[in-house]
């Protein structure tokens, strides 16, 4: 066991346990924070990877934006400290167990699965090279969906005006409610 | 690292993903469970990239570079979920002062 | 390619029409001719005038197949426009932005009819739901509607990310998203082919309200606003099921006998659940809701069969199922009183459209000259062609029966019972709209050839 073994299952580590607890705690803040350090711990395992470019936007997008957003509306919407109900034990178990059932089944079947077992010597495609095949016209360019999902952030822009803009007649006494939710993120 | 063990590691997070969905009442909590399954598949997708690429290299130098256009597609869908989902969590919360959700029964209005 | 880009074009057309345009008449005009440009352009292409040629590399392929739903999921909503574009001014401030997710939501539309790349099936089912979550949630003093939007978000990201996991394991395996390269599948597919395929197959049948995923569907379509719900479970609907079939058909097509019993069950399901439970439901829209399930029971029999009978069957299935469900909701929307006894006497005092309303309700039934009757005998005709399960088609056939009884009811209520049941304030053109309306619905089941030749010639 090397060097580069131990970080990738430290980094694994993190990932799990602090999955676990962001679906376990009760405090609903603290489930911010340990979803926080899962994503940062796959941003690591992306970096581990030699993936710059989407280490990079998972840190700019999941870290800086959507926990950012998350913890803006638990402000909004909850006193933080405040402990939520707790869960009734038996459907606990029960959706523990069905999911767990198919998670064993699944990785038997992976496991019987040979892969390609590489040797660890690629060299990575260079962000460039990303950039220039997801704009290009050319063979295999990624240009016809790019150009969709500027629709489709378009469509989510609107929607969140439609639904976060407050309606003129009706005075509400809530005057932050409406904005951090479409300015985060154009 | 061989492959198995990213495929073991994001299964493992997208069933995390899933319990968390199926037990969990608060509607954020939920919505951070499935940040969590997203994040899984965009691991599987990134490992299944690098093997890809691993494999095709000496063919096509870019090979296995589709799977990372397609996790940066994920996470672009992601964020504009996640600005529509809290928008509709803070408006529930303006109107009933509570975001627990409950998918079998319905509120007693 | 024409409609994709109008659509998007449009879109934005009507957002900035909410500011330029001062009165609602005015956008809503603008929509409707919009609309009708929208359906015009399509037919064009059908018929070989494509405007724009872009290379999209082969990940969208418009066939006819695809060009065909397209335009009637156009026609439909254009009639839907005509109907209840007034309603829609009804439900909150931002009328001008509602039409413009309408229209971001038919340009997923003509994306997920016509994907060749699990991308851009994954981006359309995106750009159709999206809009949606909004739509459900647009009554926002309105806690049902509220409640309904949050469900539906939650549950429709949750299958969305089963959706996605499917393709990574899919991608796994075969190492590209293109759905031809997918179904070169050898004797045996692999682990990671069969477990990504089962997804895939829970969160569209999710998306479709298939049981067991049908539970969301219910409280969806009863607690958002009563116009969206009728745009909703009919053209989205009827969307995402051409999806389905293309998937499964494209994809796993060299798969089917490992999937052909599983959705069968699933069809048997479907059809249960939803007739079962609209039976014993008091409110006409969620009885209506109810019936959407049901209905998605008999389209689920194409998925099943996915022989050339099925998608002419599904072709003609969406256009009887969205005319006539439309046209009962844009009834339902003048009605103050939603239960079966609001419309008792409904003939006495309207009896135009307490005739058109019938004849829709005769068509959801599956009453002969009706299209409804002959989208089921489609459906029945191609689940017999495969030549396996003989009691699917029993089953579906007993159902049906059993869906009488629940459209009769209203039959009932509105022509021998006494009753004076409020109705909001009716316009010539809605009337007219209703007429038109009614009369393609016995037209496509006369002649269905009409619609059918379209997808040949």
């Amino acid at each position: 066991m090397n060097g580069s073994t131990v970080i990738f299952y430290l980094l694994a580590a993190l990932t799990l346990v602090n999955g676990v607890l962001s679906v376990s705690t009760r405090q609903i803040f603290r489930a911010a924070i340990y979803l926080l350090f899962t994503l940062i711990g796959i941003a690591g395992l992306y970096f581990w990877l030699n993936y710059q470019f989407i280490a990079a936007v998972q840190v700019v997008v999941y870290v800086g934006g959507i926990v950012v957003l998350i913890i803006f509306s638990i402000f909004l919407t909850q006193q933080a400290g405040e402990k939520l109900q707790k869960q009734k034990i038996g459907r606990k178990l029960f959706a523990a167990l069905a999911v767990f059932c198919g998670f064993g089944l699944t990785i038997i079947q992976v496991y019987q699965h040979a892969f390609y077992e590489p040797a660890e010597t690629g060299v990575p495609v260079s962000v460039a090279a990303i950039g220039q095949k997801m704009l290009s016209m050319n063979d295999e360019g990624y240009a016809l969906p790019f150009e969709v999902v500027s629709m489709l952030l378009l469509a989510a822009m609107i929607g969140c005006i439609v639904i976060a803009m407050k309606e003129k007649k009706i005075t509400d006494n809530e005057p932050g409610t409406s904005s951090p939710d479409h300015t985060g993120k154009e | 690292m061989p492959i198995n063990y990213y495929i073991f590691l994001s299964l493992a997070l997208f069933c995390i993903g899933i319990v968390g969905v199926l037990t969990r009442r608060n509607a954020i909590i939920i919505f951070m469970c499935i940040e969590i399954m997203l994040n899984a598949v965009n691991l599987l997708l990134v490992a299944f990239s690098k093997m890809h690429h691993l494999k095709n290299a000496a063919i096509n130098a870019t090979a296995g570079t589709d799977g990372q256009i397609f996790v940066f597609f994920i996470m672009v869908v992601a964020a504009a979920e996640v600005s529509v989902g809290l928008a509709i969590i803070v408006m529930m919360y303006r109107n009933i002062h509570s975001v627990d959700v409950n998918f079998l029964n319905r509120l007693k209005h | 390619m024409n409609a994709l880009l109008l659509s998007a074009v449009l879109g934005v057309v009507m957002m900035f029409s909410g500011i330029w345009l001062k009165s609602k008449s005015a956008i809503r005009n603008v929509a409707i001719v919009g609309m009708a440009l929208l359906l015009v352009v399509n037919i064009l292409e059908m018929s070989g005038m494509i405007f724009f040629r872009i290379d999209t590399k082969g990940m969208i392929v418009f066939d006819r197949f695809a060009l065909l739903f397209d335009s009637i999921a156009f026609l439909s909503t254009l009639l839907y426009l005509f109907l209840s574009a007034q309603d829609i001014e009804k439900v909150g401030i931002n009328y001008a932005d509602y039409f413009a997710l309408i229209f971001f939501i038919l340009c997923g539309i003509t994306l997920t009819s016509s994907f060749k790349s699990l991308l851009i099936l994954f981006l359309g089912v995106e750009i159709i739901s999206i809009p949606l979550y909004i739509l459900t949630g647009s009554d926002k003093r309105n806690l049902k509607s509220n409640e309904a939007s949050l469900k539906y978000f939650l549950l429709g990201s949750f299958s969305t990310g089963l959706m996605l996991m499917g393709i990574a394991l899919i991608y796994g395996d075969k190492g590209s998203f293109d759905t031809n390269s997918i179904n070169l599948i050898t004797e045996t597919p692999s682990a990671l082919i069969v477990a990504g395929m089962l997804l895939l197959l829970f969160s569209m049948a999710f998306k479709v309200s298939a049981a067991p995923f049908h539970f969301w569907a219910p409280d969806v379509y009863d607690g958002a606003p009563t116009v969206f719900t009728s745009f909703m479970a009919t053209i989205v609907k009827a969307a995402v099921f051409i999806a389905f079939i293309r998937l499964f058909e494209e994809a796993f097509g060299n798969l089917q006998n490992k999937w052909q019993l599983l959705m069968a069950i699933i069809t048997v399901a479907t059809l249960f659940i939803g007739n079962i439970t609209a039976v014993f439901q008091q409110s006409v829209k969620r009885m209506l809701a109810y019936s959407s399930i049901a209905q998605a029971g008999f389209m689920m029999l194409s998925v099943y069969a996915m022989n050339a009978e099925a998608k002419e069957g599904l072709l003609l299935y969406s256009a009887a199922y969205s005319f006539a469900t439309i046209g009962i909701f844009a009834v339902l929307i003048k009605m103050k009183d939603y239960t079966f006894d609001g419309f008792n006497g409904f003939a006495k005092h309207q009896p135009l459209l307490a005739a058109t309303t019938t004849i829709f309700l005769l068509s959801l039934a599956g009453i002969p000259l009706t299209a409804g009757f002959l989208a089921k005998f489609y459906m029945l005709k191609a689940a017999l062609g495969t030549g396996k399960y003989l009691w699917l088609v029993i089953f579906a056939v007993i159902m049906a029966a059993v869906s009488v009884y629940y459209y009769f009811r209203v039959i009932q209520a509105m022509y021998f019972k006494e009753g004076d049941p409020p109705v909001l304030q009716i316009t010539p053109v809605f009337k007219w709209t209703l007429v038109i309306l009614a009369a393609l619905v016995i037209l496509l089941g006369i002649f269905p050839n009409l619609l059918l030749t379209w997808y040949y010639f």
